[in-house]
């Protein structure tokens, strides 16, 4: 057992840096991160701007909510 | 909104700008990557990568245009996620989405309602009326700034009895608009809705067409890279020119096709570049 677990991590530590090196780096498609039309978001809690802790329940309204990620208010 | 400032810099904001709707702190981006959103091209433009080709390409769309990870900004970037905006129904359900695919650009928020339901109209608009149609047009926006995506609206009432054509018509001018060039301003395709098709029964002819009213949207992205900000600086309003070409026939006549010249002035607002007071 001990073995067989020693020789497949071998054998991992073998592939991994030649999986890194193969693994071309994939040309980055904003579309197609994040959870897509008909998928569930996660949910999240948060502290807003006055303190208080906000949940993607909290924050809709009666038909729904729009959820904007920005980079920062900050710069 | 969410982003990764503290609660106090979102605090300041909100109290500088007049802003009352949640701003969420997402210190430490737990939210953002859980959302599988996090700008991961500031790692690489700061990591042993950074003059691969396709890194810099990359960072150039989504850190800064010069294709290098400012230094200054660099460290301070990391958790920052791409920008877009998801809207979800009550269940949490993302009914649709929008992303940019350049760091400079957002669709202002009036242009995500109009692309997402024509109803709202917030500016007034220029009514022009032919023999053949009505049209009532104007700017989902009237305030705008340097890397907004908004658009132009264009209800159209086809009068009594007249059909307008569809793309898909062959043999008729089908409807259009051609936007007048300009610096810095980009065009993206028009936005059509679906049409009908129309049975001319003497000729066995089957066209697409518009018959009821019907809205066409124009997007424009008012671009704002460091050079068309340069443009826009001391500009206080923008005017947009077009053509709006068509062919209308009823039942019996077809009329030559028209040509409507439009436009349309927004004012120009800069962006908020003052950082939120607080103490650092």
């Amino acid at each position: 057992m001990t073995r067989l677990v020693g020789w497949s991590l071998l054998a991992l530590l073998m592939t991994l840096p030649l999986a890194a090196r193969q693994g071309a780096r994939t040309k980055i498609d904003v579309s197609t991160l994040g959870p897509q039309v008909g998928e569930r978001v996660p949910d999240f809690s948060l502290p807003d701007q006055t303190g208080g802790t906000r949940t993607l329940q909290s924050i809709m309204g009666p038909k729904g909510a729009m959820l904007v990620f920005i980079r920062s208010a900050d710069w | 909104m969410i982003s990764y400032d503290s609660r106090e810099v979102l605090e300041a904001f909100s109290r500088q700008n007049g802003i009352t709707f949640p701003l969420l702190s997402d210190k430490g981006s737990e939210a953002i990557k859980r959302y599988g959103i996090l700008n991961t091209v500031v790692e690489e433009g700061l990591g042993p990568n950074r003059e691969d080709p396709a890194v810099k390409a990359d960072i150039s769309k989504y850190i800064s245009a010069a294709g290098t990870v400012p230094t200054f900004l660099g460290p301070m970037m990391k958790g920052v996620p791409f920008p877009g905006t998801f809207i979800v129904d009550r269940q949490g359900r993302v009914t649709s989405r929008f992303f940019e695919d350049f760091y400079v650009e957002r669709s202002t928020v009036a242009g995500i309602l109009k692309r997402l339901d024509g109803r709202d109209q917030p500016v007034a608009g220029t009514r022009v009326s032919t023999e053949h149609l009505e049209v009532s047009t104007y700017p989902s926006d009237a305030a705008v700034a340097p890397g907004n995506r908004f658009s132009l609206a264009l209800d159209i009432q086809p009068k009594r009895g007249m059909h307008l054509y569809a793309p898909g018509a062959s043999g008729y001018r089908v409807i259009s608009l051609s936007m007048a060039e300009q610096p810095f301003i980009r065009v993206l395709p028009l936005k059509y809705p679906t049409s009908e098709l129309y049975v001319f029964k003497p000729l066995n002819e089957r066209v697409p067409v518009y018959q009821k009213p019907f809205t066409l949207l124009q997007e424009i992205v008012l671009e704002g890279q460091p050079a068309a900000q340069a443009a826009w600086k001391g500009k206080d309003s923008l005017t947009l020119g077009g053509t709006l070409e068509y062919q209308a026939c009823d039942d019996k006549v077809c009329f030559n096709p028209a040509s409507i010249p439009l436009s349309w002035t927004v004012s120009l607002r800069p962006l908020v570049l003052q950082r939120p007071t607080v103490a650092r």
